[in-house]
């Protein structure tokens, strides 16, 4: 560090710095862009005596105005859950069907429905709701164990499967491995398999070992064609989907001592529009079947 | 003013640069462009162009409100942003290749802030004389006709800063509601604000920071240095021919002195207030108005021009030494095959073929297809198997026409499509009606009967067409997943 100076050539000052000889000019800045830097430090005291800014450890000074980004995002997330009740107050005083007509109704359903599924549903019946053979029923075929139209999917969400609650779907299928013989229970499975119309055996299922034993037990749940009852949650025998998979060994099993799934009553947990946006969610992902008279005019 | 660590007379403060008019090549190209782009960027804000609904009838607009940026026949997407990316890369290879050639000549004749810079002197010159009268004028002080000529000044700066302020914000909400708008504070609070400050900056930046701007704010003279190599023309002094100065008189009489007079015409001229003669410096801009200073001298004087001029580096060396070519620090004569001219020419047309590429191949219709995948098919009642497709869809053109939805690579399928929202209609009709939306978000479940079902994966192709005219819009890959035969 040598001595600061004036250059005699330049009549500029020095740096004092000399290097090789060289003594290096001192340039300053304008006074105007220098005041800029000033102002910008002043703004800098202000900003860190109004805002939080200043860090200590696991927090930081609160700053005058009292501001935290976390308290605006409080303010934003409570506008928005008021706007959503005001929609979901809407959503719970209308009819399923007319949400579902509703264009715009019918969108924000739509949607809420998918994140509420998101969160409540896919544990179970998957992403896509394909649900899983031999575990959960896939909500995006056309058969259903408790029917398909929106009011069927809206109970079976809103009071669940096999609960504890009063309201519960609750289907009973006695174990049949305590009263009938391995042979009689492969017969009865012979049967079950003949009664798709596909099956070669079809047309003889009648003229079947297992019949008498059909008829006897199983008709008045599944029915003599086997085409199953909603009311009674009791599944449809005689189609190509089997939610505990459909070979003979499975149906066997099935046969012999039953699993059946539970579900929880969502209605418990969930607001009613929330339960409303899920079924109109569910039974538009595919499988869901239509009002009433169309229902009567297919069969 | 004396800051802590400084000596009071440290500061040189910013000597105020009073720049003289000037006539001559350079000048006349630099007005050119002055008035080439003043027309353009004033002018293209009102070209008129139909566009349906709401939105203004205005060829080039960047809509904030609909996310879509508007130029002639052209409507780009959000989705389109990558394009931005190669403008941007264009305009960097541009600038990177011109100052290979001729160095900053985007800064002397094209910047924004000489371009504005320029038409505010020209501006001062109207109300308070060229540079000797200016300077008479500022030594005087306030009189009263200093004071009526520069309020005047500043009314005729403010104007262009206002107008430039709402041109600006013009091609952003629309010129005519933003001329309208602002001028009677109906328009929104943003747009009054965002006018107001481009005006400020306009003003300041223009009328008041000036060459600061190239001086300390601008961080391109930094590095621009950097990519100037032995064959870029620059403005150069031929000091091998100027020096020693001297006066006109002493050469006549066949006194030892250089062309130059010392009349310092090049360094008034400078709107930097650099001093060529001292070599190629940071305040020099490349505009070239020194070089008209120096030829309109030399013309007087008889002298050959050229005296200041744009030349390189081993052109100047050669001039000078005559014989001996510049050579590289091997002593090998020095390569002139540049290697970074064609280096950023090879760029600038690859950037740019990019560019035509992309928008001659973009197509009217867009479509996006993802299969579900969990699950990746499903049985129905019947034996069927049926995957579910999200598709998007987003139409540019202004005519929305029915498109129809057909399946190639399975047999006998059946389509079924839905919104988001509306539950699926029982009638299974593979169109889709696009009078009510430009974009749609659809689930579409294909169905194959369980005699066609293929085992594992199939690849098909989902065609969309209009429906009124057959005409295939858009195609899209995808597979459809069947139960694999076991034995």
């Amino acid at each position: 560090m040598g001595k600061i100076e004036k250059d005699p050539i330049t009549g500029q000052y020095t740096t004092g710095h000399q290097w090789n000889g060289i003594r290096e000019l001192r340039t300053p800045v304008p006074t105007w862009w220098m005041l800029v830097w000033i102002a910008s430090i002043a703004f800098a005291v202000v900003y860190a005596v109004l805002l939080p800014s200043i860090p200590l450890g696991n927090k930081t000074t609160a700053g005058a105005t009292g501001f935290t980004a976390r308290l605006s995002l409080e303010a934003q997330l409570a506008e928005v859950r008021a706007e959503r009740e005001a929609e979901g107050a809407v959503l719970a005083d209308l009819e399923l069907a007319e949400i579902a007509a509703h264009p715009e109704l019918s969108v924000l359903a739509f949607n809420g429905g998918r994140s509420a599924f998101a969160v409540n549903c896919i544990q179970c019946h998957g992403a896509g709701g394909g649900g899983q053979v031999g575990q959960f029923p896939s909500l995006i075929d056309d058969d259903w164990l408790w029917g398909g139209q929106l009011e069927e999917i809206w109970y079976s969400i809103n009071h669940g499967i096999r609960n504890e609650t009063l309201d519960a779907r609750f289907n009973l299928m006695p174990a049949y491995g305590d009263w009938m013989s391995d042979e009689e229970i492969a017969d009865l499975a012979d049967v079950v398999l003949a009664l798709n119309p596909a099956s070669p055996d079809h047309g003889g299922v009648s003229q079947m070992p297992g019949w008498e034993n059909y008829d006897l037990n199983c008709t008045a749940c599944h029915g003599a064609a086997g085409l199953g009852n909603h009311d009674l949650g009791a599944p449809n025998l005689s189609d190509a989907v089997w939610l505990y998979g459909g070979a003979r060994d499975e149906i066997i099993a099935q046969i012999a001592y039953p699993r059946m799934g539970v579900m929880p009553a969502f209605g418990e947990r969930l607001d009613e529009a929330t339960i409303k946006m899920l079924a109109i969610y569910v039974h538009s992902l595919g499988g869901g079947e239509g009002g009433d008279e169309e229902t009567a005019s297919a069969q | 003013m004396s800051v802590v660590g400084y000596q009071a007379d440290e500061f040189p403060g910013v000597k105020k640069v009073f720049q003289k008019s000037v006539s001559g090549r350079f000048r006349t190209i630099k007005s050119a462009v002055l008035l080439a782009m003043f027309i353009g960027f004033y002018g293209l804000a009102w070209l008129p162009w139909d566009r349906a609904g709401a939105t203004p009838n205005q060829a080039f607009l960047m809509s904030f409100s609909e996310g879509k940026f508007y130029a002639g026949p052209l409507t780009f997407w959000p989705q389109d942003l990558f394009l931005l990316t190669l403008v941007l890369l264009f305009s960097s290879f541009a600038l990177f290749f011109t100052n290979t050639i001729v160095g900053r000549v985007w800064c002397g004749f094209s910047c924004p802030q000489t371009l504005w810079t320029d038409a505010f002197q020209m501006v001062e010159r109207l109300f308070e004389g060229d540079r000797n009268e200016q300077i008479k004028r500022a030594k005087e002080g306030n009189t009263p006709d200093n004071i009526a000529r520069k309020i005047a000044k500043h009314f005729v700066w403010f104007l262009i800063a206002y107008v430039t302020g709402l041109t600006l914000i013009g091609y952003f909400a629309g010129t005519a509601h933003t001329f309208i708008g602002v001028t009677t504070l109906s328009a929104s609070t943003t747009v009054c604000v965002m006018v107001l400050v481009f005006t400020a900056l306009t003003y300041l930046l223009a009328g008041h920071a000036r060459e600061k701007v190239c001086l300390y704010m601008c961080p391109w003279p930094r590095f621009q240095s950097a990519m100037l190599d032995p064959d870029t023309k620059i403005v150069t002094y031929h000091a091998w021919r100027g020096e020693p100065r001297g006066k006109a008189k002493k050469k006549a009489a066949g006194g030892e002195v250089g062309d130059c007079v010392d009349c310092s015409l090049c360094v008034n001229v400078c709107p930097t207030g650099v001093d060529i003669r001292n070599g190629l410096q940071l305040g020099c801009i490349g505009c070239g108005l020194c070089a008209d200073a120096c030829d309109s001298i030399m013309t007087k004087l008889q002298r050959p021009t050229g005296l200041i001029n744009f030349a390189s580096l081993a052109q100047t060396h050669d001039e000078a030494h005559l014989t001996a070519p510049l050579q590289n620090a091997g002593g090998k004569q020095r390569k002139t095959t540049k290697v970074r001219f064609y280096g950023y020419g090879v760029m600038l047309s690859l950037v740019a073929a990019a560019m035509v590429f992309t928008i001659v191949t973009r197509t009217g219709f867009d479509v996006a297809v993802t299969p579900e995948r969990n699950p990746p098919f499903v049985t129905l009642s019947d034996g069927s198997i049926r995957n579910i497709y999200n598709i998007r869809l987003s139409d540019r053109g202004d005519d929305v026409p029915s498109v129809l939805f057909t399946v190639e690579g399975v047999n006998n399928p059946i389509i079924t499509i839905s919104h988001a929202g509306s539950t699926l209609a029982e009638a299974e009709t593979p169109t889709i009606d696009f009078t009510s939306f430009t974009a749609a978000a659809l689930r579409v479940l294909i169905t194959v009967p369980a005699q066609d079902r293929p085992s594992g994966q199939e690849p098909i192709m989902i065609r969309l067409s209009n429906a009124q005219t057959g005409e295939v819009m858009t195609e899209a890959s995808t597979y459809f997943w069947g139960p694999e035969n076991r034995p």
